[in-house]
Parts: structure tokens; C-alpha cells; sequence
């Protein structure tokens, strides 16, 4: 049963970033010109470096997708006046939230993850990985941290009006103090700790280490460490919206 | 003691705090039997849609109490939503980018109707409503009508026991409102109870056994649609046109028949309309003595209308 709430919530949420038009922005268009950036802007990668610029780049347009479809999931909701149907259902709103929060993690997945490959086809270059099954593993550990935040964010977009300005801002920080645009030890040290608390940080380090045979558990234990945290945070910003629209009448549901 | 299907106890709903507070419902308390279709009537701002999302579970009483089939709203609120289906109306509400078949299967999934029934489902519900033709075609594409008909299809997919229905034939032709009050009907029929919210008079008078009416927060009226219509003061109005002098108003008023204003002139001659507080063979007889010496062209009677009754009741605002 929670398997059918999470697969029918995921496929719906999919259909939804399918026929919203940032998907072809954010799966194609996104990762092709950073991998165009990223080969051309410095002196060209080869080897395992290949699979370093593909993951991030592939990490890169993840967090796009997950600031600009999953995150918003519940604003979009209300806007449609779909959220008190969500949140009245028979079945946990919260798991109905994970299902939709994987699916708009999914679909942007899966089609950057085909335009990374064309586009590695077409430039003459191949991802290196020595091991394979921790690699998947690192994918799928990306995916749920994805899924994670999304429901985090699409939480407190919801708490917040500034929902639409908090996506914009949190966009480029993240590519950066996650060192997926420049390594993190370009920053001040003053700041560099916030990347710490950025999942994705260690699901790159994690993905690299795999691909060159040495995976590093370490990074993988703190991105299953921080997923736990943001689903933590989501579950309890999830009450609170249930709180402001049941008990108090602040938060109209639509 | 008949099954009661909606009860609300003293229920109370405000909203803000100190001097922000606004009163929303206040000790309100009803009972709806089981397989009945109760309207809840009321200007706007009367409680109607707090109260309906309080029955929903959209909603927290601040105090009282209020349950379907005896599971309380606020405290167990999962088997509420089983055994009720809510249906808001209006253009929103709906995934507009998807079909009206994905729509379906969506909220079938949000309502606990397993897969392979929200399957079986789908397709009969679609042809009751009138949408299979358009169940491929995003949402975004209907009518405002179409709508409305895919609103009703997602409230009646999981069988619920209880249907409140907010202004359900919003926005619908007349064919299509009268395929809808037909379908509410069929559905009462089946031993579904609905609670009704609707501005629009003849789907309670179509429709309602019983008719609450809500006033600034408070019930003030709670009876059988016919008692309540009764509330009119009268039974029946009579519309008489002729030519010539119009009747004076005493000789237009006799023992329970009473004009409603002065005669009207018109291009024709004139026009007066009477209340008749109580219909029978002596109105015919007071009417001739009434009308003598004037030349009568018309005369139309009409049973009073839910309408009138409820803007009696609710002080004449209307």
C-alpha cells in the first residue's frame, strides 16, 4: 500500500514536471551548456576528471530541478487550490508529499542524466567507474536527498511568502559551497563549514571516490546522515503547516 | 432513533486573536440523518463554508464538537475522511495540466481507492458525468462546466457515505445542473447523506429534505424544506393584469390576502400581485369581491417560492 501511494504520487508528480515548460530547460539545456562550460573553461578532463565534471554537472542540474519543481510543490498546490485535497486524503499526506517530492527529483534525473550521456557521446568522452555498484549506490543517495529536501522545502516555501526569492537565492550558494562549481577550499574559512550541511558536497565527493575504485564511506555516511535530517525538518515543517491550516485558520489550504 | 450521519455539537470556529477575533460559527448544533440531503443556507459570510471544512477536516472547531457517524473530526479525523467526500465548486481545485482521467486517478489514490477500483471506476464515472470524450485532454482545456462535472466525478469516486457539497451546480448549464441534482438524487437514493451549500435556490428546493439556515454564525432555522418554506408567511402569490382603474389597496386587501405593494402601471393597464396566506376554494370568491368593478385581462397563481421563504427568514436582505 505505501509502495502504491509513493509510485501513483511520483508517476503524477512526474506527469506534472513533464508538462511544466522548465523541464526541457533544466534537463537538457542546463547540464549540456555547464558540460560545454566545463570542458571548455579549463584545461580539458580526461579520465576519471570526465566522471568528476559528468557527476557534478549531473548534481548541478539535480538541485536546479529540486529548488524549482520539487520545492515547490505545496505553493503550487495552493495556487491551483489542490492543497486541501492533499492534506484531507485518506492517505498520509506526508508520504503523498515523498512520492511527489521523488518524482519531480525523478523525471529532471533521468533526462539530465540522458543529456549528460549524449553529450559525452558527442564530445568523444566516457565516464570512468572503477565501482560500479557504489557508484549506483551514490546515485540513488543523491536521489533521496533530493527527495529530502524537497520535502523541506516545499515546506517551508509554503510557511513563507518570500517562497519564489528563498528558490532564487538558494540556487547558485549551493552550486558553490558544495563545490560543484569551484573546490570549497576557495572559500573563506568563515564560511566554508556551510557546505558541511549540503548533502550533495558528499554525494559528489562519494561518486567521485567510487568511480576511482575507492569509495568513500565516510562521504556516503554523511549524506544518508543529513537526508535523515532534512526529512527530519520536512516531517516537522509538514505538522506545522497541518497546524496553521486545522488549528489556527492562518494558512488557507486553497 | 434514525442513523445520524453529521453531527455537530455547540460547534465554535473563530479566527484571530483579542480584538481581531472574528466569530466564524458560534455553539452551533444540528443532526443530519442518515440518507437525507440537508441544505445549509446562509448570505455570504454566514458560516456556510467554515462549517462545511470543518466536516471536511479542513478545519479545527475552537470548541464544541462535531462527527460523521460518530468519529469526531478533530480527533479522528482518518476515519472522517473515509466516510466523507467534499466537493468545493469553482474552477480550481484541479491538476490543469493533466487529463481529467489522471486528475481521477490522483484523487482516487488521495481517497484510499485501490488501484484496480479507481480503474473499474473511472471509466463509469466519466460517462455519468458526461466527460469521456474530453477524459484525455488536459484539464486546462474544459469549460468551466466540464469542471464542475470532473469535481463531481472525483467526489463520488470512493463511494463515500457522506458528500458535502459546496455550490455544486456552479457554473453548469441548466441541462447539466439538471443531470447533476439527478445524480445527487440517485446518490441519496443509495443511502448517501449530502449536505448541501448552495446559492442556488433550486437545487434545494430539488433537492433538500431539510434546510438549515445560518445567520452570522448562528442556526436560525433548522426544519423540513416544506415547514420552511411555510416560513414565507404566506402559500401562494397571485398575479392579476387588467385595463382600466386599478383596485385601491383596501379593497385589494380581504381576510389573509394581501397585496404586495401598490399596483404597478404598465404599458398595457396595470399590475398587482397578492399574497394568499392560505390557499383554498374561498379565495376565488374573496378575489371577485375584491376585484369588482375592475376589468380583469390575466390572473396567475404561483406556489410561494423557497426564495421568498428565505428571505423572509433571513430578515428580508434579499
Amino acid at each position: 500500500m505505501i509502495a502504491d501511494v509513493l509510485m501513483t504520487s511520483a508517476r503524477h508528480q512526474m506527469a506534472m514536471v513533464r508538462a511544466h515548460p522548465l523541464f526541457l530547460m533544466q534537463g537538457v539545456l542546463m547540464p549540456a551548456v555547464l558540460l560545454l562550460v566545463m570542458f571548455y573553461t579549463r584545461s580539458r578532463p580526461s579520465g576519471v576528471d570526465v566522471t568528476a565534471v559528468a557527476t557534478a554537472v549531473l548534481l548541478m542540474a539535480y538541485w536546479g530541478s529540486t529548488v524549482w519543481q520539487g520545492a515547490v510543490i505545496l505553493v503550487r498546490e495552493r495556487n491551483a487550490g489542490t492543497l486541501g485535497a492533499s492534506m484531507r486524503g485518506v492517505r498520509d499526506p506526508i508520504l503523498v508529499l515523498t512520492g511527489r517530492s521523488l518524482g519531480a527529483s525523478l523525471a529532471p534525473a533521468l533526462l539530465t542524466a540522458a543529456t549528460v550521456s549524449v553529450m559525452l557521446v558527442a564530445l568523444g568522452e566516457s565516464i570512468v567507474v572503477d565501482a560500479p555498484g557504489w557508484f549506483a549506490v551514490g546515485l540513488v543517495a543523491a536521489l533521496a536527498s533530493g527527495t529530502a529536501l524537497g520535502i523541506v522545502l516545499s515546506s517551508l516555501f509554503l510557511l513563507t511568502r518570500y517562497g519564489a526569492q528563498l528558490a532564487s537565492a538558494l540556487l547558485y550558494p549551493v552550486f558553490l559551497l558544495a563545490g560543484l562549481l569551484i573546490p570549497p577550499d576557495f572559500f573563506p574559512a568563515a564560511i566554508r563549514w556551510l557546505g558541511w550541511l549540503i548533502s550533495l558536497r558528499w554525494a559528489q565527493e562519494f561518486l567521485v571516490s567510487a568511480a576511482a575504485g575507492a569509495p568513500d564511506f565516510a562521504a556516503l555516511g554523511l549524506v544518508g546522515t543529513l537526508t535523515a535530517a532534512y526529512a527530519v525538518a520536512g516531517v516537522i515543517a509538514f505538522r506545522r503547516i497541518d497546524t496553521l491550516a486545522r488549528e489556527r485558520g492562518s494558512l488557507e489550504l486553497g | 432513533m434514525a442513523d445520524r450521519a453529521i453531527e455537530a455539537d455547540a460547534v465554535s470556529r473563530w479566527f484571530g486573536r483579542g480584538d481581531d477575533r472574528v466569530e466564524a460559527l458560534s455553539e452551533v448544533s444540528f443532526a443530519v440523518e442518515a440518507g437525507t440531503i440537508t441544505a445549509v443556507l446562509g448570505e455570504n459570510g454566514a458560516g456556510k463554508t467554515t462549517m462545511t471544512k470543518i466536516l471536511a477536516t479542513l478545519l479545527l472547531p475552537s470548541s464544541g464538537r462535531a462527527s460523521l457517524f460518530g468519529h469526531d473530526v478533530a480527533h479522528d479525523s482518518g476515519a472522517c475522511r473515509r466516510l466523507a467526500s467534499v466537493v468545493f465548486g469553482g474552477e480550481r481545485g484541479l491538476y490543469a495540466q493533466l487529463s481529467g482521467r489522471d486528475n481521477l486517478r490522483f484523487f482516487g489514490m488521495l481517497a484510499g481507492v485501490s488501484r484496480r477500483d479507481t480503474k473499474a471506476r473511472i471509466p463509469e464515472l466519466l460517462e455519468q458525468v458526461g466527460l469521456s470524450d474530453a477524459a484525455d485532454r488536459r484539464v486546462e482545456t474544459y469549460s468551466k462546466g466540464m469542471k464542475q462535472r470532473l469535481h463531481i466525478a472525483i467526489g463520488f469516486l470512493p463511494r463515500p457515505r457522506i458528500l458535502l457539497l459546496d455550490e455544486p451546480t456552479v457554473g453548469l448549464d441548466p441541462l447539466e445542473a439538471d443531470r447533476l441534482r439527478d445524480a445527487i438524487a440517485v446518490a441519496r437514493d443509495d443511502g448517501v447523506t449530502v449536505l448541501l451549500t448552495s446559492h442556488n435556490l433550486i437545487d434545494v428546493e430539488r433537492l433538500a429534505d431539510r434546510v438549515l439556515l445560518l445567520d452570522r454564525g448562528v442556526i436560525i432555522e433548522d426544519l423540513p424544506l416544506a415547514e420552511f418554506v411555510q416560513r414565507a408567511g404566506y402559500a401562494a402569490a397571485v398575479t392579476i393584469r387588467g385595463v382600466g382603474d386599478p383596485p385601491s389597496l383596501d379593497s385589494a386587501s380581504s381576510d389573509g390576502i394581501s397585496p404586495v405593494a401598490d399596483s404597478i402601471v404598465t404599458a398595457d393597464g396595470w399590475e398587482l400581485t397578492l399574497r394568499v396566506l392560505e390557499w383554498g376554494p374561498g379565495v376565488f370568491g374573496k378575489l371577485a369581491v375584491m376585484l369588482a368593478g375592475t376589468e380583469v385581462s390575466d390572473v396567475q397563481v404561483r406556489e410561494v417560492r423557497l426564495e421568498e421563504a428565505f428571505a423572509q427568514a433571513a430578515g428580508g436582505t434579499r
